[in-house]
This record gives C-alpha cells, sequence and structure tokens, in this order.
C-alpha cells in the first residue's frame, strides 16, 4: 500500500477524533484512545510519572557509517516493530519533480538484487505480519510488525533494500501509473483541492507549498535516471534511523543491526533545497475562494515555528483548547446556536497543529452548508482567538489540555508499532528519538499566559491564510 | 463522520489514509507466480528479462509458523439479574480502562419509513440525559482526557467510554447514564441532523462511498432493508419521538452485552456495574423483521458522474453468513482472491501486471445474517471496461478452479498468522469475544480460528469457492463520466442502467412501491413462462375452474373438518362452498367489487372491509395466478431463491394495482409452482402445493397446505374440473 503521510496531522487529528472503529463486525477493537501523543520538540526535561506508569526509555546509538538506531523494550506481545526512517521527504525534491519522494517509496517494494518484486511484502504477509510504507513532507518511513523470533529476517530484508535496489524501465513505468492512481484519488474531491490550493497560498518559497503526492505532470517527467540519483543521494545510512520497539533485548537488536547494516559504506550529507528556500514572514492576509463542493469548508491557517522552537509547546496546547473535544472552544462557538440568528454557524469545526520539521501550520477549520456561511465562520474563528488573547484560559481549561495530552500519551504506549511511529517522528522533528517521553513534560509546564502569548504572536488576522471551499447551492 | 472526513482531508492531501494502528498489510505476491494472461484487450508488453532468474543468493522467505490455538488470558463472564452480559479481562500493563457496550440493533432492525433511526439515536446519545446538558457531558469526559463515542452498524449499536483508570469513575457514571436515561433534546437532534445531512451530501463529492452505497442497493434490492440507502429526505423526516422509540424498543439490557478492558480490580468492578446498571429494566424486544434473499443476477449500474477522471469499480454477490460451514474454506479462497493483499490475485493483476490501479481487493461482510462479497478497485476513466473484465475474469476463475496448493498454502500462512499477531491485547480479544457472542459463536471460535484456518485443504476450498461465487451472476457499479465509459460498455455488449449521481438511491419516503430493476423482470418473465410450460400452456386459455377438497382446518386451538368446493369464472367471479365440521353450510360469492354470503347466520352482503381479501383469494389461487402474473398492469419480478422441503424454488415477487402482491416460489427443476406467500391482514400466509397430478393436461397440485396466523388447513384435492358447465345463477346473490 506504499503510502505517505503527514504524520504530525494524523497526531494532531487524532486528538480530535472519536474511535468508532470497533463498530465494525467480527474485527478486533482498536483502543478507543490509541493516540499519540504529539511528537514536538523541546529541550531535555525530566520524564513525567502519570500516576504509577513506569515510563519506557528509548536507547540510541550509532553505527560507524552513520546510521542511527532507537530501541525500546516492549513486553506487551511477543512481537516487534521494526521501522527504518529516511529523513527525506517531499520538501527535498526538486521543484520539477513534485511527488518523486512519494513515487521513490514504492520502488522501495519492487525488487533488490536479492529480492523479487513485491517479494518483502509477500514475506512479511506470509508470517501474519504488517507491512506498510508512508511519505510526508520530511520524511520516507518503512514499518513491519513480526512475531519477534523474525527481528534479523526483517533487518535483512531493511538492510538490502537500502542499498541494493534494482531500476528497471518496464517496472517504473507501470508502477508510475499505479502511484499516478493513487494521487488521482484526490483529483476530483473539492475539499481536498481546497487544502492543496491553502499550501500552495500559504507557502510562497518554501516547498512545503507542495504534498508528499505530487503532480501528475512531474510524475510523467520522473525517469529511471532521476530516481537512481535519489536513492544515491538520501537513501544512506547516514541519513537513516532503524527503530525496534518490542519483546527483544538490546544486545541483541545492538548484533544484528550491525551484522546487517555495519558493512554498508558511509556517504556524504544530502543537500538540502529547502534551506535555501526559507519562507520568508508573511505581513498581510491571503484569501482565495476554490470551486465548490458539496459541503462548505473553510480553511484558515498560519505559519509556526519549526518544531524545535520552545513555542511549539504552547501552540500544541491551545490547539487542544480550541478543539480536542466537544467542549473545546472553537467546537463550541461553531455548532452552537448564535445568539442572533438562533441557528448554528457550521456543523462541525477543528483546530488541528501540523507540527514541521521547517515552519509548520496552526489550521482552523469549520465545515457549514449555508451558502452564505464563510463570512461568519472565518470572524467567529478570529473571534475566538481575540478572546483569549483578551483573556488567558482558567486553570480548569488548561488542565483539561493537559490531561487530554497525559491520556493520549498514556493509550499511545500500548502498541508498538505506535510507539516507533513516535520514536522516527522524534528522531526527524528534534533530531533525538526518544524526546516523545520528556513532551509531556514540557507541555505541563505551559501556562495560560504563554497560550495568549503565541496566539498573539503567531495566530494574528494579517498572517492568516483562508481558503474556503462554497458549498454548491441547493438545487 | 465529519470529524473523520476532517482527518480524512488532511491525510488525503499528503496521501496517507491509513493512521499507524489501521496499517493495511501489504502482502505477498512477486508479481508472476501462478498469474495467467491476464484478459486484456492491451498488446501484450514484451516480458523482461528476469534478473533474478540466474541467482542463487536470493533472500528465501522463513518457514510458516503452524497455526496454534490462541491463548486466551483469564476472561471473567457475568451476568447481571436485568440480563446485562458482561466479559471482563484485565490488562493491568497500563493505567487504563476501556468500556464498550454493545446493543444488538443496528440499521438491519430499522423500518423503512424511519432509515436513519439507528445512526441519529447512536449519535445524539451522549448529547444530553435526564440530569445533564451535553457540554457537561462533553466537559466531564474532556476534563479527564477521556473519550465517549456511540455508533449504530448493521446489526449492533456501539457506545464506548475509555479513560485512565483512575479517572474510571467518570465512565462509570455517564456511560450507564447516556445508554439508559438520554434525553433526545430538540436542538440536540436538529444539531446531529444537520451533521448526517452533511454526510449524505458529502457522499456525492465522495466517489468511494457513493459506489458503496450503490453496490448495496443493486445487490439488495429496493425491498430488502440492506439495500436501503440514508437519504436526505429520510433524515429529514426524523423526529425526537422516533429516537425516543427506538431507544425505548432496543436498549435493554438483556438486548446488550458489555466489554471492560484494562486496569481494574474485579470485586470493585463488580459492585461498580451492578450499581451503575442495576436500575436499567428488563423488557421484551420487538421481532426482528426478516427479509427475501435476493436471487443471483447480472446487472450493471453505471452512476453517471461527468469530468471525473477515475472510475470506482464494485463488483458484488451474496456472501456468507458468519456462522456459515464454508466460512474457514472461504477465508483460503478470497485471501487468494482479493483479500491477501499484494499475494492476491486481483492486486497482482489489476495492479502489478497491469498497472490500472492503486488498489484491489475482495472482502467478505461478517454479519449474523448473510452479508455480501465485495470487490473493490477504481482506475482511469479510459481503462474502465478492461479493468471491469480483469476482476470478473478473476471471479470466474477462482469459481471455476479454486485456489492452488501454493495459494492455500499462503493463504493460511497470512490469515491464520495475522489473526495470532494481532488477537493480542485485551481490547482486541474482548471485542473479538463480544462480536462472537452476537453471532450465535462459541468462545472455541476465537481461540481456534487460526486452527481451523490451517485445517482447510485445497479442495475444501476449491469447493466452497465453487458453491459460493456466482460468476455471471454478479452485480456490477461503476461510479465515473458516463459519457466515456457508455460506449466502452455498449461496444462490448454489456447491458447497462445508467442513473445520474445525485439521484436518489433505493427507496424514498412518499414514493411509490419499490420498483423492480428492469433485468429482474426479465428474469421473471422466463421463470413464468418455464412454470406455465409445465403447468400445461392451456391454462392461459381456460375460462372457468371448479375444484372439490377435503381436509382439516386447525383454529383457535380446534381442529375441525372442512370440505371445499372453489368455482372461479374468469374474469373476475368466485364462489366458495365450505361444509365445516360436518355441521355448517357457509357459501360465499364476489362478483367484481360485490359480494355476499349465506351461512347459519343467514345471508349477507361482504362487507366492504372484506372484501380486499377475498379479492386476494382470487388473485392467488394456485392454478390461475400464474397467469395473472403476466396480466397488464401486474408487474413480476425474480427477487430471491429459497428452499421449500428443501428444493430450489425462484421467488417471484408480483404486484398488481389495488395492493393485490404476492410471492411466488417456483421449483428450479420441476418448474411447478411449490409455495405462495401472502399477507393476510398482519399475518403473512403460506400455501404450499405438492402431489402434482395431471387433470385434462394441467398439473394439479393435489395436496394443499396452508399456515399462517393462529390458522392452519391440510386439505387433499378430490375433484378438478377444467371449464366446468357453471349454473347460470352460481353467482346470484340468493332470495332472502
Amino acid at each position: 500500500m506504499a503510502r505517505h503521510s503527514t504524520r504530525l496531522a494524523a497526531a494532531a487529528l487524532a486528538l480530535l477524533l472519536p474511535a468508532t472503529a470497533i463498530a465494525q463486525p467480527a474485527q478486533p477493537a482498536r483502543p478507543p484512545a490509541s493516540r499519540p501523543a504529539p511528537p514536538v520538540a523541546g529541550k531535555p526535561a525530566t520524564p513525567p510519572k502519570p500516576g504509577a506508569l513506569k515510563l519506557p526509555t528509548v536507547e540510541r546509538f550509532k553505527l560507524e557509517n552513520g546510521l542511527e538506531v532507537a530501541y525500546m523494550r516492549h513486553d506487551a506481545a511477543p512481537v516487534v516493530a521494526v521501522e527504518v526512517w529516511y529523513r527525506v521527504g517531499s520538501k527535498d525534491e526538486p521543484r520539477d519533480r513534485r511527488g518523486s519522494a512519494h513515487m521513490f517509496e514504492h520502488m522501495m517494494f519492487k525488487g533488490t538484487e536479492r529480492v523479487r518484486p513485491e517479494a518483502h511484502g509477500e514475506f512479511i504477509g506470509g508470517l501474519g505480519g504488517d507491512v506498510n510504507a508512508h511519505t510526508t513532507e520530511d520524511a520516507t518511513a518503512y514499518l513491519q510488525m513480526v512475531p519477534v523470533a523474525q527481528l534479523d529476517f526483517v533487518l535483512e530484508l531493511e538492510a538490502e533494500r537500502m542499498r541494493h535496489l534494482l531500476f528497471r524501465d518496464d517496472m517504473i513505468a507501470t508502477e508510475r501509473e499505479v502511484v499516478k492512481e493513487e494521487i488521482r484519488q484526490q483529483d476530483n474531491d473539492p475539499i481536498t483541492q481546497g487544502l492543496l490550493r491553502f499550501l500552495q497560498i500559504a507557502y510562497t518559497a518554501h516547498p512545503y507549498a507542495w504534498t508528499a503526492g505530487g503532480a501528475i505532470a512531474d510524475l510523467d517527467r520522473t525517469t529511471a535516471a532521476d530516481l537512481k540519483k535519489f536513492y544515491d543521494t538520501y537513501y544512506q545510512p547516514s541519513n537513516a534511523l532503524v527503530v525496534v520497539v518490542g519483546a527483544v533485548e538490546l544486545a541483541q537488536v545492538k548484533a544484528l543491526v550491525e551484522q546487517r547494516f555495519g558493512g554498508i559504506p558511509g556517504a556524504p550529507p544530502p543537500p538540502r533545497p529547502a534551506a535555501a528556500a526559507p519562507e520568508p514572514a508573511q505581513t498581510a492576509a491571503r484569501k482565495d475562494t476554490v470551486a465548490a463542493g458539496q459541503i462548505g469548508i473553510v480553511f484558515a491557517g498560519w505559519k509556526i515555528p519549526p518544531a524545535k522552537h520552545d513555542d511549539i509547546y504552547a501552540l500544541q496546547v491551545l490547539s487542544l483548547v480550541m478543539g480536542a473535544g466537544d467542549s473545546a472552544r472553537l467546537r463550541q462557538r461553531i455548532k452552537a446556536a448564535d445568539p442572533k440568528t438562533k441557528q448554528p454557524l457550521g456543523v462541525e469545526a477543528a483546530s488541528p497543529i501540523l507540527v514541521r520539521e521547517d515552519p509548520g501550520l496552526f489550521l482552523a477549520i469549520g465545515v457549514y452548508r449555508d451558502p452564505a456561511g464563510a463570512a461568519p465562520i472565518e470572524a467567529a474563528i478570529n473571534d475566538e482567538l481575540a478572546k483569549l488573547i483578551a483573556k488567558p484560559p482558567a486553570a480548569d481549561e488548561l488542565r483539561k489540555a493537559k490531561n487530554q495530552v497525559l491520556s493520549a500519551f498514556v493509550f499511545g504506549l500500548d502498541s508498538p508499532l505506535g510507539l516507533a511511529e513516535q520514536i522516527g517522528q522524534s528522531w526527524i522533528l528534534t533530531g533525538d528519538p526518544g524526546q516523545f517521553l520528556r513532551d509531556v513534560d514540557a507541555i505541563e509546564r505551559v501556562t495560560a499566559a504563554d497560550l495568549a502569548r503565541v496566539a498573539k504572536t503567531y495566530l494574528t488576522p494579517e498572517r492568516a491564510t483562508v481558503v474556503v471551499v462554497p458549498p454548491r447551492s441547493a438545487p | 463522520m465529519i470529524r473523520r472526513l476532517l482527518a480524512v482531508t488532511l491525510l488525503v492531501a499528503a496521501c496517507r489514509p491509513a493512521p499507524v494502528r489501521e496499517v493495511i498489510p501489504r502482502l505477498p505476491g512477486d508479481g508472476t507466480a501462478n498469474v495467467e494472461a491476464p484478459p486484456t484487450d492491451e498488446p501484450p508488453r514484451p516480458a523482461a528479462k528476469d534478473p533474478w532468474s540466474a541467482r542463487t543468493d536470493l533472500i528465501a522467505a522463513p518457514p510458516a509458523a503452524t497455526p496454534a490455538a490462541i491463548k486466551l488470558p483469564p476472561v471473567e463472564r457475568w451476568t447481571l439479574p436485568n440480563g446485562l452480559q458482561i466479559v471482563a479481562i484485565k490488562d493491568s500493563r497500563l493505567p487504563t480502562l476501556s468500556m464498550r457496550l454493545a446493543i444488538q440493533a443496528g440499521r438491519a432492525e430499522e423500518p423503512l419509513a424511519r432509515i436513519g433511526v439507528a445512526e441519529l439515536t447512536a449519535n445524539v446519545l451522549p448529547k444530553g440525559t435526564r440530569t445533564k446538558t451535553a457540554l457537561q457531558i462533553a466537559k466531564a469526559i474532556d476534563f479527564v482526557g477521556g473519550s465517549i463515542t456511540a455508533d449504530a452498524s448493521l446489526e449492533s449499536t456501539w457506545v464506548t467510554c475509555a479513560s485512565l483508570a483512575k479517572d474510571a469513575k467518570t465512565c462509570l457514571a455517564l456511560l450507564p447514564e447516556i445508554v439508559t436515561a438520554p434525553r433526545f433534546a430538540a436542538d440536540e437532534v436538529s444539531k446531529a441532523k444537520q451533521l448526517m445531512l452533511t454526510d449524505i451530501s458529502r457522499r456525492l463529492d465522495d466517489t468511494a462511498a457513493l459506489a458503496a452505497a450503490h453496490v448495496q442497493n443493486l445487490l439488495w434490492g429496493d425491498g430488502h432493508v440492506r439495500g436501503w440507502v440514508t437519504s436526505a429526505a429520510y433524515v429529514n423526516q426524523l423526529q425526537p419521538t422516533d429516537l425516543a422509540s427506538w431507544h425505548k424498543a432496543w436498549f435493554v439490557p438483556n438486548n446488550a452485552v458489555l466489554a471492560v478492558t484494562g486496569d481494574f480490580d474485579l470485586p470493585k468492578l463488580k459492585a461498580d456495574l451492578a450499581r451503575a446498571f442495576g436500575g436499567w429494566k428488563k423488557a421484551k424486544t420487538p421481532p426482528r423483521p426478516r427479509y427475501q434473499e435476493p436471487a443471483p443476477i447480472a446487472m450493471v449500474r453505471l452512476v453517471d458522474k461527468p469530468g471525473l477522471t477515475q472510475t470506482q469499480i464494485r463488483v458484488a454477490q451474496l456472501g456468507l453468513a458468519h456462522d456459515d460451514p464454508r466460512f474457514f474454506a472461504s477465508l483460503v479462497w478470497n485471501d487468494a482472491l482479493g483479500a491477501g493483499g499484494f499475494a492476491s490475485r486481483l492486486m497482482k493483476v489489476v495492479r502489478v501486471a497491469g498497472g490500472k490501479t492503486y488498489g484491489a481487493s475482495s472482502a467478505f461482510d461478517r454479519n449474523a445474517e448473510r452479508g455480501a462479497l465485495v470487490a473493490t478497485t477504481f482506475t482511469r476513466t479510459e481503462e474502465t471496461l478492461a479493468t471491469l473484465k480483469l476482476v470478473l475474469g478473476e471471479f470466474a476463475k477462482m469459481a471455476a478452479d479454486g485456489p492452488t496448493d501454493d495459494e492455500v498454502a499462503a493463504a493460511i500462512a497470512h490469515v491464520a498468522g495475522s489473526y495470532t499477531l494481532h488477537m493480542t491485547g485485551a481490547d482486541e480479544l474482548a471485542a473479538a469475544l463480544v462480536t462472537a457472542d452476537m453471532h450465535g459463536l462459541s468462545q472455541a471460535y476465537v481461540t481456534d480460528y487460526p486452527v481451523l484456518v490451517g485445517k482447510v485443504t485445497r479442495a475444501e476450498a476449491a469447493e466452497a469457492a465453487r458453491d459460493v461465487l456466482t460468476p455471471g451472476k454478479v452485480v456490477v457499479v461503476l461510479v465515473g463520466d458516463g459519457a466515456k465509459i457508455a460506449p466502452q460498455l455498449t461496444a462490448a455488449g454489456v447491458a447497462f442502467q445508467r442513473v445520474a449521481y445525485d439521484a436518489p438511491i433505493g427507496p424514498q419516503p412518499g414514493g411509490d412501491k419499490p420498483s423492480f430493476d428492469a433485468a429482474k423482470v426479465a428474469a421473471a418473465t422466463k421463470v413464468l413462462d418455464a412454470a406455465i410450460a409445465a403447468k400445461g400452456p392451456r391454462i392461459t386459455s381456460i375460462k372457468a375452474l371448479r375444484m372439490t377438497a377435503a381436509g382439516t382446518l386447525q383454529a383457535q386451538g380446534q381442529t375441525i373438518d372442512v370440505v371445499f368446493k372453489r368455482t372461479l369464472v374468469l374474469p373476475d367471479k368466485m364462489r366458495m362452498d365450505i361444509n365445516l365440521a360436518k355441521q355448517f353450510e357457509v357459501a360465499i360469492a364476489v362478483v367484481g367489487d360485490k359480494g355476499w354470503q349465506l351461512g347459519p347466520g343467514g345471508l349477507d352482503d361482504i362487507p366492504a372491509s372484506q372484501l380486499p381479501a377475498l379479492a386476494q383469494q382470487r388473485f392467488v389461487d394456485p392454478e390461475l395466478v400464474l397467469v395473472h402474473a403476466r396480466d397488464k398492469g401486474v408487474t413480476a419480478a425474480l427477487v430471491g431463491v429459497d428452499k421449500v422441503d428443501g428444493d430450489l424454488c425462484d421467488v417471484i415477487h408480483v404486484m398488481a394495482a389495488d395492493d393485490l402482491e404476492v410471492f411466488l416460489l417456483i421449483d428450479q427443476k420441476t418448474h411447478l409452482l411449490r409455495q405462495t406467500r401472502y399477507l393476510n391482514g398482519a399475518n403473512e400466509t403460506r400455501e404450499t402445493f405438492s402431489d402434482y397430478r395431471l387433470v385434462d393436461g394441467l398439473q394439479v397440485a393435489h395436496h394443499r397446505v396452508s399456515t399462517g396466523g393462529n390458522e392452519q388447513s391440510d386439505l387433499k384435492v378430490e375433484q378438478v374440473e377444467i371449464d366446468p358447465v357453471v349454473a347460470a345463477d352460481a353467482f346470484a346473490k340468493p332470495a332472502p
């Protein structure tokens, strides 16, 4: 399935989402709140101790060729999650090759010198395991979960495809069509088109202006030579992190990783085109309206600092105060009846935060049906932010948001694959695979005044980008 | 779900629909093994040189583990005095607690006039109780960082609450209250309706959801609950009182199962639950509606949305009930067909070899009742027909030959291994146990699942595939640009119906009776023609008929003898002379829309209220009903298959004007009418016919058993007269 993702969007949105998946007949339940804690940056701090919880630790080590390794013990079941993270995403793509990082992710399943096309996935499936991949703006990750006895086998497969991929024109031609079908799924969705337009105007210089999906025209231009060059530049041990979470010993992990990856030569650091394209500060509001959809949606958003910036913690708490749970400010405001009209402004709202390696986004989203609904929703979003700046939240409301972080963090400790994702994400965003374990503590230190301050600093009307997908008028 | 939609939007834009907990297995398939050349119109690509054939150092697959039974942790089960069943699995690794309550009622129990009531009720449950407002509930659960949700699925409604274990008292207070004492306040119902309406509108922009709705409607038909699709018109009709009635009918403790998992102290939990749910009153639930299963028929529906660049393709047929004996064998062949990710034939043929799609799969519903088998894929508009052919080709091949030995081994390794790997946490186990309970399966189903999968042989899988798959009789839905797809279908000689993407799907409130698909009507015509040929063609030209029969009638606990003579003169005269208990003589006659009866009580005109029942009697007469079914103004459709005394029969739904309606069950082998089913008041009457004998060129059933309501009759035919001489005054009302 080789997908790519904005893992942070998933993390942020997961906090907003009710887990309803258990209503599926005869399928194992997912814990209602298996929500990963927001992976964010920050300075090392004393790990928090929620209740009687014994906090796990992340061990990290580095091979001579520069490969980083992160390990966490997890004994709940005889399984092990193995992920390999490459520090390469759509922000590393040339501007006329948008989508190549994701297309490359597909190539990683299409055969190496010693593994036939699709056999990697076939092997894992035959073990009853899970295998997948995802590409974001910042990273590409390959994941598997298998019975614990198969750790070495998975490491062997991952080491093989790190440097021994085969590039064949006929395979590339067919797989390009597969990728185009994946991208084409969003062609005709007005809401997706609205979000893509939003990113396009929110970022005038930085490659966050496009997503990992890229553009079909660019995919058609991408040659085998392009892909080979991409591989040799970014798929190197010194640009990767191996994550192992499961019922295995550290000594065993050290020995096996050294054995499978140690012989791969190191490589020079890859180029970072995004570093040469910093996003200039926004000084005036930007607005656009795209083609109508069946329902209306307002995307309002503000650029925020990179993941390593300390203000990210306060912005994350703010995102929860605005949009997490039915009682959150923005959701109440949009869904409650307006005192004047007696009608709700919209039907749903959310305020996800997209924390990225470079400057990310704080979003406020309203969904509505009334054709005249966009302007009142936009005004309500600004009004809620103004209220918060004028009067910082009370202690209870702040406590609620912190409890939400804590609870999500604890539920997130349940799944080896989920933990491996958080470890990889921490590494991409902060350089430290164990950072997410310390984030709860940093969140705990956020004050109400911090919320007002970051709102006033970053979430102001002149820094806003707004894109409206209007609802099609009733027939 | 709009909140889900928001998530999906951001994820889709970044191309990642699945959060990590929902990682989709990416599975076996080397792109060449076991794949026959796809039946495509394109010239085959020249085969590339296989760069692996000469190598001796390929990485080999590790041996598959032998499937072993799942070892359950201690499972606590008890039942409260009010009938609430509880399943609890302790797991103290993390300080969390989850409660999931399953009510055994969902969309399948909704009456036609209240489509959407199960979902709307669930959505409004957490929005206020007798003592708390929606905001108070939200604040309480949000403050502890917990979650509370309610969701209606097809056969059940799940209400869940999860929090840190130290905050368990919040869930223990909220969950019982929203389940037992919801308020259904008008403003909250109104908000929830707006959200549902938004989801329904959104479906028109979401081609996958649109295709899913259409394929269920096309497969099950307008006359089956599974063919009904929630629409704006239905949701707009729903009122708070409808939600309250739904809740009162189904949300009772003896119709519910509660699963608790996480870090708890068992004695305390038992006391807490007894207190929390003890006041919930036991009550009888209404009878569950039953529907006629559709017959397998080939139908193609093109859902036209101009401008789309990609076509959503669905191929569907009837599947299995969860407790079907062919279930495990079918898991195996379906894994090889489409459920095994990259190991499956659909993925290999449509994606890997053809590059026509990103995903292709097939999946069975797992319901207590029989569900569907649906294959799903999508492709660029130009490749629509070619891709559809590939999918249909794989259905046909699997039905004909079953999976190969290698495929069976790979499927067992995948299905059993995956179940074992994922069935490890208390949450997963509890949900699986509750579902097994609700589907009438035992705990052994959960523990032995991998072992039972492992025992499936190639022969069993092949037999199940042959038995279950109905290639050539599948329904197909294509959602795409009609102007570009229609010519592809037409050129290939594929008959199809074309509907606009924004046209209502299925029955609508205030609409006419369900209308029948042309394909089903055509199929019924064939069956009826064969039935008339089997009966004796002269049935279409007779003018009158008289039958005398004798037997017993059971009613109100008594059995009495009956002798019965019925005279019919076409088109609209009927007289019945009945001798009851060898004592009473009753005569009843109907001509057109008037009638009289003469009995021990004297002579009376038949009251208008009883005339429809007599018209029904005239209409369903087993000799003439085959002819009536072909009358002008009467519609007949093949709607299903059912068994009578173990023999397979086609089910024909016959509808005439003035509400006359009957189901005919016609034997697939002999083509004789074996049973009629029709409503007699609120009760269904079934008349079963056997002992057919030839009388003057007509096959006449000489044994007739009728059951319905509290009555049953058993009659042996003594004499049948075709075109008898009927006295001129036979139908005239006697002088008083």
